[in-house]
């Protein structure tokens, strides 16, 4: 099976209280959601009435020389393998995305690492998007003092801002430029739209060019707390986002030494990276997308998106700072451009 | 994961996986020979610095190997940073600046 032909997994994620399973709810009575399997993390309150529903439990399993978003949910990877099992035996209805609703204080990230990572997923699932549902009233708070709720939201592909009606128009607007400065690539969805479950996959190859260009056309350099806004905790200070630009193509292999390299040490503060390479040599991009220590299987544009033809990397990183970062590929590219083959090379 | 197991996961880490898509073709056996032996190149100005060294093993794993005849063989770069940190007892981090002089300093005559 083919990664586009896999399964495609939804992450559903958001702080406590800020509406999950109220949406779920009522998306799941959308036609275009009949053929959903939803995982729950937990049972909350709110019973949701869909023939496809499971709960998981237990905790992540941290690997040995791992870090927590390295590590293995193996309630999630059951989960999902007793679905499959009871789907090939009959039991269940066949079903053709698979959304799972996180914990309200649940770090993404392990769930995105069990599905990249373990041999038996990786060959039916594959990650379709994440999407983060943020609180209008509790957000901007939550945001700025729960590190889950910045994770939250820098793991996002599509935000979902509920309870818009509990806060001012200048409010919300406070709320959706805070998000951009979080994780610009990000977009935003209305609470009514069941779609953000089925549309907007990642691996999209019709959304490919323009899915790209969102990421990139953000301003860089933002810092995360908006001006004028109660000041971050210290350690929420630290997290920043900001695009690096190569204007030499990109040695290929320099960039997997060096990414690889970086994600070793620095993996749990790099939250995201995305980013369009000029790999030298090929006369159309590469797309990259990386969530801390996991990187998706790069793809291939078939044209580039805009007239830009420069490599650009967005990061999202917590005390690593551009100039930094920059510094450091712009080395590894040079030592690999220096000894990069040549054309009549034989080995 | 030890070397014996790598050899059958059969799971190819991004950098492998991607060399054909980073190229927009298909590599072929002599590009795909040039690529490896690119990258073993880069590795090894690296782990210099961390007083190591990697050799290629059939074209699908490594060997790290330290000054002081330690070797392991391992499947792709991620453990190949493992292994070195092992053996050097510090970080092998791309940000440190004695180890960005050092890639960049002009090669010796």
């Amino acid at each position: 099976m083919s990664y586009q032909q896999a399964i495609p997994l939804v992450v559903l994620t958001g702080f406590l209280g800020s509406g999950k399973t109220t949406l779920l709810n009522a998306w799941l009575r959308d036609t275009r959601l009949r053929n959903c399997a939803v995982l729950l993390n937990e049972f909350g309150e709110i019973g949701l009435d869909h023939q496809l529903v499971e709960p998981m439990e237990g905790s992540p399993v941290l690997l040995a020389n791992g870090c927590v978003c390295c590590s293995i949910r193996e309630d999630l990877k059951t989960a999902i393998l007793n679905l499959e099992a009871r789907r090939l035996a009959g039991d269940i209805p066949a079903f053709t995305r698979l959304v799972i609703e996180t914990t309200g204080v649940a770090d993404p990230a392990p769930i995105l690492a069990t599905l990249l990572n373990d041999p038996e997923l990786r060959h039916h699932y594959r990650l379709g998007t994440v999407v983060t549902v943020v609180d209008a009233r509790h957000g901007p708070q939550d945001l700025r003092l729960r590190e889950e709720a910045l994770k939250q939201a820098a793991l996002a592909d599509q935000f979902i801002i509920t309870k818009r009606d509990l806060v001012s128009p200048p409010a919300l607007a406070a709320l959706e430029q805070q998000l951009r400065a979080i994780n610009p690539g990000a977009q935003f969805a209305a609470p009514s739209d069941a779609g953000v479950l089925v549309n907007g996959d990642v691996y999209d190859p019709a959304l490919r060019g323009e899915e790209v260009l969102r990421w990139l056309a953000p301003p860089t350099a933002t810092p995360l707390h908006a001006h004028g806004a109660p000041a971050a905790t210290p350690h929420l200070q630290a997290f920043a986002s900001f695009a690096l630009t190569l204007d030499q193509p990109l040695d290929w292999i320099a960039f997997g030494v060096w990414l690889t390299m970086l994600l070793h040490v620095h993996g749990n503060r790099v939250l995201r990276v995305k980013g369009i390479l000029n790999v030298a040599g090929s006369p159309t991009p590469v797309v990259i997308n990386g969530v801390q220590h996991l990187v998706h299987p790069p793809f291939h544009l078939a044209a580039w998106p805009d007239a830009d033809r420069r490599s650009r990397l967005v990061f999202i990183t917590e005390g690593l700072s551009h100039e930094t970062l920059g510094a450091s590929l712009a080395a590894f590219n040079r030592l690999g451009a220096r000894l990069r083959p040549a054309a009549d090379f034989s080995p | 994961m030890c070397g014996f197991c790598a050899v059958f996961a059969g799971l190819p880490h991004w950098t492998d996986a991607a060399s054909d898509a980073a190229q927009g073709v298909a590599l072929d056996d002599r590009e795909r020979r040039l690529a490896r032996r690119h990258r073993v190149d880069l590795i090894n100005a690296v782990v210099a610095h961390f007083g190591c060294a990697v050799e290629d093993w059939g074209g699908g794993q490594y060997i790290v190997r330290s000054q002081r005849g330690r070797s392991e063989m391992v499947a792709a770069l991620p453990q190949i940073w493992q292994v070195v940190e092992s053996i050097a007892g510090r970080p092998v981090d791309p940000l440190l600046p004695g180890l960005l002089d050092a890639l960049t300093a002009p090669p010796d005559p």
